[in-house]
């Protein structure tokens, strides 16, 4: 599986804020969960993958995907999904691949942060 | 007040809902387990669920289960990261009020939330379909999250169980066969036969036997008795594919199979029963046939005991990234082009801004194309098909190497809009061909004679100023024929106001 776009924005603020229904106070309360949340499950994520527990890992993988989906952080949503996929054994791969993991995880190259990016969407350089 | 209740583990989605559906006067509780929502449905009694499909520890379409056996009643919507075909499907089967998938939009659910309250409010009946379990699915049928194709889902997922027949509409390539197949995987019927055949692809007295079968001498080269499909397929699903294009003979004979589950054979006496569902799809006006005479009324109104439409891509352009992304990966590993990374961004530009007239047929293609010409990582606008790279225009419209005509009206007494007689033939036929043989094109002949087609048709009815019995003459070919490629090409047939017609008296 790979990336579909290179160099996608990080997050889309006035899409987010559109589905909101404008509600800016929202969004911002919104934000705070996702910088209070997004490293414990990124945390998790990875003692799950290091322990072989592909059923934790696809779980918090899965919710990292619908965390970031708010934000319109499509290259964080489409690298979470794609980790989901793999530790679920998906289609590209017959079991969970824990050193594939370990390498999107490190080697995933999504574009710089812009405005809006959610302060580098919980340290970027976890991912890249 | 109304109240919701709100399952997610996730609590920025408790958050968001509670905010949002409270703005609009309704009362919410949450929770993020399974075990405390079925504990809150029974001592609170909530006018609507909002439930996540995916909790910690319990699927939600077991925890709709569980709610529906304390109140068959309540509307459960269900909210998931993961919009796949299947789960959206088995949930509209499971009798879920709703489906929806984030990114939520708020405005938006907040009509569907309300619309679900006034619901449990109006109906005292349950929403849908039996709690059948579905089948275990091979994978994604459909690709896709856009409101349009969800809607696609759900219908699906409304009418597989049940045994009336299905009419699939929609532009070529638009996926009806995976429909098709879809509500065959999740009827109760997935464990008998499962045959297609396409009406346009006989002619019509071997469609006749193709179906009902015949006997013995029935016809010349009918030197045994054959059975047919509807025979063949007792018990399970017959998918007639360009329904449109069966004979009146053929149609009359499926209409008495609908009524009565009844046929004979060609040549044959012996009544024959049969059980089987018909599931037809079309890309014809049947109305509009109707009114020409040339379908069936009565029939039309058996085959459509449920109508399924399938938009054309350039209505779903959401879903065009993702469904790119599909091909993509698919045809990786089929050309095992394995170190293809993506698209450049003005790639995809380009495919969001094409037309697409051949739908996902023609996305499949392309991309298949596209990784086939691709030299490096990544997928840039050169390794495109030219038709493609010529044709995208920023408002999606496809503007053909061919000239092609507005969406077809009526086609009788009427001439197609006048093209330009000078428009090139043999020249750019064969520039066309010599690009697609560039791009190691793996459908040219099919390519090359839509082409051929299209112009043919197109001219020789400017020639005979939209008479359809003068230009199936010139062609060699029947006025089915001529019918059935107007409504392909989209040859406009426009009325032509003459100057000595009278009205009155």
């Amino acid at each position: 599986m790979i990336p579909l776009v290179q160099d996608l924005a990080v997050t889309d603020r006035e899409i987010s804020l559109r589905r909101l229904g404008g509600d800016e106070k929202l969004l911002a309360a919104l934000a705070g969960f996702f910088l209070e949340d997004a490293p414990a499950l990124m945390v998790q994520l990875n003692d799950a993958e290091q322990a072989g527990d592909m059923t934790n890992a696809a779980i918090r993988a899965h919710s990292l995907k619908g965390l970031s989906a708010t934000f319109e952080a499509i290259p964080f949503t489409l690298l979470a999904a794609e980790i989901e996929s793999l530790a679920r054994g998906g289609p590209s791969s017959p079991r969970a691949n824990v050193a594939a993991i370990e390498n999107r995880i490190r080697s995933s190259r999504c574009g710089s942060p812009n405005v809006g990016s959610l302060n580098s969407l919980v340290n970027w350089q976890m991912f890249c | 007040m109304a109240l919701v209740l709100v399952v997610d583990d996730d609590r920025s989605l408790r958050h968001m809902l509670t905010h949002s559906l409270e703005a609009i006067g309704l009362q919410v509780i949450s929770t993020a387990t399974a075990e405390q929502g079925l504990a809150l449905v029974s001592e609170r009694q909530p006018d609507v669920v909002l439930l996540d499909i995916m909790l910690p520890g319990r699927s939600g379409l077991d925890v709709l289960r569980d709610i529906q056996a304390v109140d068959r009643r309540l509307p459960v919507i269900f909210v998931t990261a993961d919009s796949g075909s299947s789960t959206a499907i088995e949930a509209m089967q499971l009798g879920a009020y709703d489906y929806v998938s984030k990114p939520l939009d708020l405005p938006q659910l907040n009509s569907l939330v309300q619309a679900a309250v006034d619901s449990r409010r109006l109906m005292s009946v349950a929403v849908a379909l039996s709690a059948d379990s579905t089948a275990d699915q091979s994978g994604k049928l459909f690709v896709g999250r856009s409101a349009e194709i969800l809607e696609v889902f759900k219908a699906i997922g409304r009418v597989a169980a049940q045994d009336v027949p299905v009419l699939i509409r929609g532009e070529s390539g638009t996926g009806k066969e995976l429909v098709a197949q879809a509500l065959y995987q999740h009827s109760h019927r997935k464990n008998e036969p499962f045959m297609a055949i396409n009406c346009a692809a006989l002619p019509d007295t071997l469609l006749e036997s193709e179906l009902f079968g015949h006997e013995k001498g029935s016809f010349t080269g009918a030197d045994r008795r054959r059975i047919g499909k509807f025979e063949q397929c007792h018990g399970g699903t017959i998918f007639l594919d360009e329904v449109g294009d069966m004979a009146p003979i053929v149609q009359g004979k499926v209409l008495r199979l609908l009524q009565d589950q009844r046929f004979e054979r060609v040549g044959g006496n012996e009544t024959i029963s049969t059980d089987v569902r018909v599931i037809t799809a079309t890309n014809r006006p049947l109305e509009e046939m109707v009114e020409e005479k040339t379908f069936r009324a009565d029939l039309l109104y058996r085959l459509n005991g449920m109508t399924i439409f399938l938009p054309p891509l350039r209505h779903r352009r959401d879903d065009i990234p993702l469904l790119l992304k599909h091909f993509l990966a698919r045809a990786q590993q089929s050309l095992n082009k394995l170190h293809i990374e993506g698209m450049s961004p003005d790639c995809l530009e380009i495919l969001m801004n094409y037309g697409w007239p051949g739908n996902v047929r023609e996305m499949q293609s392309v991309v298949q194309q596209a990784v086939l010409n691709a030299i490096g990582p990544i997928i840039i606008p050169d390794f495109l098909p030219r038709e493609v790279t010529q044709n995208s225009s920023p408002d999606g419209e496809h503007q053909s190497t061919w000239k092609e005509q507005q969406p077809a009206s009526r086609p009788t007494d009427a001439s197609p809009t006048s093209s330009d007689p000078q428009h090139p033939t043999i020249a750019d036929l064969g520039a066309f061909i010599e690009g697609q043989l560039k791009s190691k094109s793996t459908d040219l002949y099919t390519s090359v004679l839509d082409r051929v087609e299209r112009y043919l048709f197109t001219r020789v009815l400017q020639e005979t100023n939209g008479n359809q019995s003068q230009a199936a003459e010139i062609l060699g070919v029947t006025r089915g024929k001529i019918r059935d490629r107007i409504a392909s090409f989209n040859i406009s047939m426009e009325r032509k106001v003459r100057a000595d017609t009278k009205v009155g008296e």
